[in-house]
């Protein structure tokens, strides 16, 4: 399977281009890093081609076809703050299961552990709120994950945890992903190629 | 809550007694010129007041569920359209548009119970409205419409748990409201039937024997109409306390 | 030997929570003593959401209602209750927080920096302070929401130092910023060790720690695991003392990228060693208890000492 954004353009209406002629193309089973500074465009790349913008030019494709907006959008995204992630009023099962059953071994892959299913997101640290959002979003219809800044806020071992089992999760699921991160060491150990932002953005 | 148990004591106590044609023995709050004792008609009264207050209570917060929930999450041309329809009828003294659909409907319960449920809804829908869009664009719901979940699953799952302590707390509080212009416009002639026993009714009756020095004919009615609507206000005060830690969002 | 300028001794911090009908009191700091000397950056370094914030919190005096308190803190030798707090607080210990969600969304930044004073020599130190930090003079017109993450930094470092601070104590100080506006702001606090300032750093980027500390608190589960001089950890992990310093070491990227399994415990416990569930050392004896090995200007938490 191959995501390509072409010719990706954006701007809001008063201001000047945000993204111009951006292409990129990633096939499942890559792990790509998209190595931007802060406020550059990451985060309105990533949104465009999880579905969450609309591009002002340009498309999104998936094996040459347009995603659908509607349904299980193929390309999930990843938020660097999942407390905003989770609805507070729902227990945190409840939030996990959105997207049908429970499935066992990615909750246990991803560290999560079955105590934290009762409790409420204000009662869970970010890096346990974190792997919730990531079970939650992987689905067998999820092709692609993008991965905004996930571990940034977390520390070295968290970090190192969630890392090693998204490899794991993206070899057997064969599912793409897309690194965006400013810290190169990280994008190095983790990414089977890497992307500079400001060098394929032509604004 | 102590005084939630004295509220429904008293519903008890009308539904139970009000049935009674009304002798006249001896009697807490008097009787009137026709030898009816005045506290059984005050309770009968006030039964009435609530049961009309609770139903036009009901509709009015249907309609601002309905309003506000569509405003909320249909596209722009629905909540402008709601916006400028709540601008209107709040600007509308709600006694006299009472008074109005009162007559054109026809007087009696019917007439009231309609014209209560088109005026009250107002503030209620606006809240709705607002917390609705509010909740519309958090980072979880844009979440979930990227899983694929529909307007319906939204307002379900994710807005109504937000809404629903602000609803019920609204109804609440427009009881008083909606007992009290009952009550008023019954007083003034528009409203319930004079053989029914209404609080408006026993109150504007009452009106031709103050002077006569039969105080007693208003002061317990009334009285009693003021606790009532304290009770709910206060009902309504402890509820806000209670759901206050699902109001925040945190 | 230099004296410390601000002592923590025996803090115990746990809070009262009505789960489930029962009281249950959640230990989030567990029997931590720590020094601040002038002229040094010590840093805390822990897990998101392990508590390191509320440690801060602790010292400002800043902790909600339902904190219990334990222990003592000390500023230049005089014990600390509220009434000194309240003075030095925002005086001589001045705090900068994670986010401008602490400053009014209301008010433009320039009033808040200042305090709300409009006294011409308070005004003037205002801009001076701006200059400093490169902020231009426009600034201080804004509202909080209109400045960039690194113009926010900048904001709540200035309003920290308008009070001319002999401590002052930053949480997350670059969460989220890039690798530059990360090191000017770390650069910024280097200055204040300069100016024999104590600083106090509390986060969970560890190398952000190592590069710009001088000490390195190491904080797991409510207790200081760890005390130790950043350059051990440029040496490498055979310097550490305490396995889970050597963990947090080898877990970064540029140093193997191996994680360890498991995760922290949720309440700081009293038996035994707070680390043993997930030590690779773990003996018998770490059940029961756990031995404090201090040194000059280290210590560690261990009934080993690692180290070599």
């Amino acid at each position: 399977m191959i995501l390509e954004a072409k010719n990706i353009g954006f701007r809001y209406k008063n201001t000047g281009y945000i993204l111009k002629n951006v292409d990129l193309t990633i096939s499942s089973g890559e792990i790509v890093g998209l190595i931007a500074k802060s406020g550059y465009g990451k985060t309105t790349f990533a949104k465009i081609i999880s579905g969450y913008l609309k591009q002002s030019w340009g498309e999104v494709l998936i094996n040459g076809k347009d995603i659908p907006q509607t349904g299980f959008h193929p390309v999930q995204l990843i938020y660097q703050h999942p407390e905003k992630s989770m609805n507070p009023r729902w227990k945190m099962k409840k939030s996990l299961c959105e997207n049908g059953d429970l499935d066992e071994e990615l909750i246990d892959t991803l560290g999560i552990r079955k105590t934290w299913l009762w409790r409420y997101p204000n009662e869970l640290s970010g890096g346990e709120l974190q792997r919730f959002a990531i079970a939650r979003a992987i689905t067998k219809d999820t092709k692609f994950l993008i991965a905004d800044e996930i571990t940034a806020m977390l520390d070295g071992v968290t970090q190192a945890q969630i890392w090693h089992s998204l490899i794991k999760i993206s070899q057997k699921n064969n599912m793409g992903i897309i690194v965006i991160t400013h810290n190169k060491e990280l994008a190095n150990k983790i990414c089977t190629r890497i992307v500079k932002l400001n060098e394929i953005n032509n604004i | 809550m102590v005084f939630g148990t004295l509220i429904s004591d008293e519903m008890m106590a009308a539904n139970f007694k009000g049935k009674n044609q009304f002798p006249s023995l001896s009697h807490p709050f008097g009787t009137d010129w026709l030898g009816r004792d005045m506290f059984f008609r005050t309770v009968k009264g006030l039964r009435n007041s609530i049961v009309i207050g609770t139903i036009a209570s009901l509709v009015s917060s249907v309609i601002a569920i309905i309003v506000g929930g569509l405003a909320g999450t249909m596209p722009k041309w629905v909540d402008d359209f709601v916006r400028i329809a709540i601008d209107l009828v709040m600007g509308i003294p709600h006694l006299i548009f009472i008074i109005l659909i009162s007559v054109f409907v026809g007087k009696g319960a019917k007439g009231i119970v309609i014209g209560v449920a088109l005026t009250h809804w107002v503030s209620l829908a606006r809240v709705i409205r607002n917390e609705v869009l509010q909740v519309r664009n958090e980072q979880y719901v844009l979440i979930s419409r990227r899983f694929g979940k529909n307007n319906w699953y939204i307002f379900k799952n994710h807005m109504v748990p937000i809404v629903l302590p602000q609803y019920i707390i609204g109804l609440v509080l427009m009881f008083p409201h909606a007992i009290l212009h009952e009550a008023s416009v019954t007083f003034l002639g528009f409203g319930l039937s004079p053989e029914t026993a209404a609080i408006g009714i026993i109150l504007s009756e009452s009106m031709k024997y103050l002077i006569s020095g039969m105080w007693h004919l208003a002061v317990f009615p009334g009285l009693s109409l003021v606790i009532l609507v304290l009770l709910i206000n206060k009902l309504g005060e402890n509820l806000t306390l209670i759901l206050n830690p699902y109001l925040t969002r945190e | 030997m230099k004296k410390p300028l601000l002592e923590v001794k025996n803090l115990s911090v746990s809070f009262k929570m009505n789960a489930d009908k029962k009281t249950n009191n959640n230990l989030v700091i567990n029997d931590l003593s720590i020094k601040a000397y002038p002229g040094e950056i010590l840093t805390i370094v822990g897990s998101s959401g392990s508590g390191k914030s509320i440690l801060a919190q602790a010292i400002l005096g800043l902790l909600p209602n339902n904190a219990i308190v334990e222990g003592q803190i000390f500023y230049d030798g005089m014990l600390i209750d509220e009434n000194l707090l309240s003075n030095l607080r925002g005086n001589e210990i001045a705090f900068i927080p994670q986010s401008i969600s602490y400053l009014d969304p209301l008010v433009k930044v320039g009033k808040q920096v200042r305090n709300y004073s409009d006294k011409i020599e308070t005004i003037k130190k205002q801009r001076e302070i701006f200059k400093d930090y490169d902020l231009c003079e426009n600034a201080e017109k804004l509202y909080p929401f209109q400045l960039s993450g690194g113009m926010a930094r900048r904001v709540l470092i200035s309003t920290a130092v308008m009070e001319n601070p002999k401590i002052i104590i930053a949480d997350e100080p670059t969460p989220g910023l890039d690798m530059e506006s990360a090191k000017k702001t770390m650069d910024y606090f280097k200055n204040f060790a300069a100016e024999a300032k104590a600083v106090i750093l509390i986060t969970h980027d560890i190398e952000l720690a190592i590069n710009y500390s001088d000490k390195l608190a190491i904080f797991y589960a409510g207790h200081i695991v760890e005390l130790t001089n950043a350059n051990y950890f440029k040496k490498g992990a055979k310097y550490l003392r305490h396995p889970y310093t050597k963990a947090l070491y080898e877990s970064l990227p540029s140093n193997g990228f191996k994680p360890i399994e498991g995760l922290q415990p949720e309440t700081s416990s009293n038996k035994g060693c707070a680390f043993k569930d997930r030590c690779k050392y773990k003996q018998e004896i770490c059940d029961e208890r756990v031995n404090v090995y201090e040194y000059d200007d280290e210590m560690v938490k261990c009934n080993y000492d690692f180290r070599g």
